[in-house]
This record gives C-alpha cells, sequence and structure tokens, in this order.
C-alpha cells in the first residue's frame, strides 16, 4: 500500500466549539455562533474570563488543510484517465471515485490505481460479490 | 505558413484556461496536456505553450512511448509530437531518456526519469495481474 511523502501530526489549536455567548443561559439560545454586537457586550469587548470569539488565528495551518488522517489530499477521479493527472503525485494525493461512477467503471478505476500505485479513498465501495451477500 | 508564436505569447493565452485543465477539490489544479511530464499546470511544464515539450506515457502496445516535439511542426498541435516506443528494462529505459532528455530540455531530466519509472512500475504490475 503506497504511504504518504510526508506525515504531519496536524496541530489542532483549539478542541472545544466556540458557542454562542450565553446559549448555556437559555434554550432558545442556540450554541451556534454568533458575533456578539451590543454596544456593552463584554464578550464583545474580550473582558478577562469572557468566553472567547473565533478569529482568524484560529485556522488551519495551510500545511495541514485538507489534509486526510491518511496523509494524503484527495482528488476526486471521474474516470481512468483522471488517475494518469496522479501517477507522477501518487505520495501526496489520493484519489476519490466520484459518486456517480457505476460499479462497472469503479472496478477499472481501481484495478488501473493499483497498477499505477494510487491510494484510493473508497477503493472498495460497491464492489461487493453478489455471493458475499 | 504561419508565424512562430512565442511559447511565452502562448502561454499568457491558455494559462487562464484551458480543456487540458483540472481544477479539483480545494484549489488543486492539475494539467492532462499531452507533454506534461508532471501533470502540473505552469509554463515550464505546458507541452502546449512550449516549443520544446517531451510525452512520456504506457505504449498501446506495452513499452514505454517517449514522444518529443519536433522544432518544425512545434506549432502544429496534432503533428508536432514525435513517438518512439521503447521495450527495454526498467533500467536502462530510465539511463536512455535521461539522455535523450538532457540535451533537449535539460530541466525535464529529472520529471522524464521518474515518469519512465512509474510507467514501468505500472507495466510491472500489469504483468503481475494477468499472471
Amino acid at each position: 500500500m503506497v504511504q504518504p511523502l510526508v506525515r504531519r501530526k496536524k496541530e489542532v489549536k483549539k478542541r472545544k466549539h466556540f458557542d454562542r455567548h450565553q446559549s448555556d443561559r437559555r434554550l432558545c439560545v442556540k450554541p451556534s455562533w454568533r458575533r456578539p454586537k451590543g454596544i456593552d457586550g463584554r464578550v464583545r469587548r474580550k473582558f478577562k474570563g469572557a468566553i472567547r470569539m473565533p478569529n482568524a488565528g484560529y485556522g488551519t495551518n495551510k500545511r495541514d488543510l485538507h489534509v486526510l488522517k491518511s496523509g494524503f489530499r484527495k482528488v476526486v477521479i471521474a474516470n481512468v484517465s483522471d488517475l494518469e493527472l496522479l501517477m507522477m503525485h501518487n505520495r501526496r494525493f489520493a484519489g476519490e471515485i466520484a459518486h456517480n461512477v457505476s460499479t462497472r467503471k469503479r472496478k477499472e478505476i481501481v484495478e488501473r490505481a493499483a497498477q499505477l500505485n494510487i491510494a484510493l479513498t473508497n477503493g472498495s465501495a460497491r464492489l461487493r460479490s453478489q455471493e458475499d451477500e | 505558413m504561419t508565424k512562430h508564436v512565442s511559447p511565452q505569447l502562448v502561454w499568457e493565452v491558455i494559462k487562464g484556461h484551458n480543456s487540458f485543465v483540472r481544477k479539483n477539490l480545494h484549489g488543486n489544479i492539475f494539467s492532462a496536456e499531452p507533454g506534461n511530464l508532471y501533470a502540473k499546470h505552469s509554463y515550464k511544464h505546458s507541452g502546449v505553450a512550449n516549443d520544446k515539450a517531451v510525452d512520456i506515457r504506457e505504449g498501446a502496445e506495452g513499452g514505454v512511448a517517449i514522444s518529443a516535439k519536433r522544432l518544425k511542426t512545434a506549432q502544429k498541435p496534432t503533428e508536432a509530437l514525435v513517438k518512439t516506443t521503447s521495450k527495454k528494462h526498467a533500467r536502462r529505459a530510465i539511463a536512455a531518456a535521461r539522455k535523450q532528455v538532457a540535451s533537449y530540455r535539460a530541466d525535464l531530466q529529472g520529471h522524464a526519469a521518474a515518469r519512465v519509472s512509474a510507467v514501468h512500475r505500472a507495466l510491472r504490475a500489469k504483468a503481475a495481474a494477468q499472471k
């Protein structure tokens, strides 16, 4: 099985959600984030002890962005010739067979990917034979 | 007789969009051009813009097909690439490709060798699966 060229541990800057201010007080204030806009808002004014607001600094580092757990970035593959694009990038990118590709063509793509040593994220999908069921 | 158009100009025209560009998830951009060894959308790698480009792929009847653009017909995309197919063993094929590309496009030498190697690996995997 082909392995990614570099495998980095993803740096997570904040694990918890940013919950909306006072969503813990009332059911009608849902936790999905809304920026406080009131003139006196302590959260908006970033008082000591107030909940943190999301900002760009919490963003994922660029080199970790879109990297899968397996260490690859994924590229959607719609047909066999799309695989040729990844021939020289098989240690950085993995293919993902598009959702609307039939079982018959999936087989061809999986076969060719094995030849080109390209990892597929969903290579085993829809490939069960009838005897297995 | 058409006049020669400089590769820089062709690249400026086609770099915005052309039919070989494959834009994928998360801003990944690849190129499916014939003559693009690295499948990368850039001036250096473009097989359409450059007067000199090398194309390496699996031959129709096995082996590695190496094509290079002929300067005379570089401006005629359908006639430009001249193909030679070799059925050498991997090591010799890589060395031969290196040698061929060195005097033609020295900057692509490494990519050419890597691509011949990748094609050979695929051929070997194919042969093993057929057994």
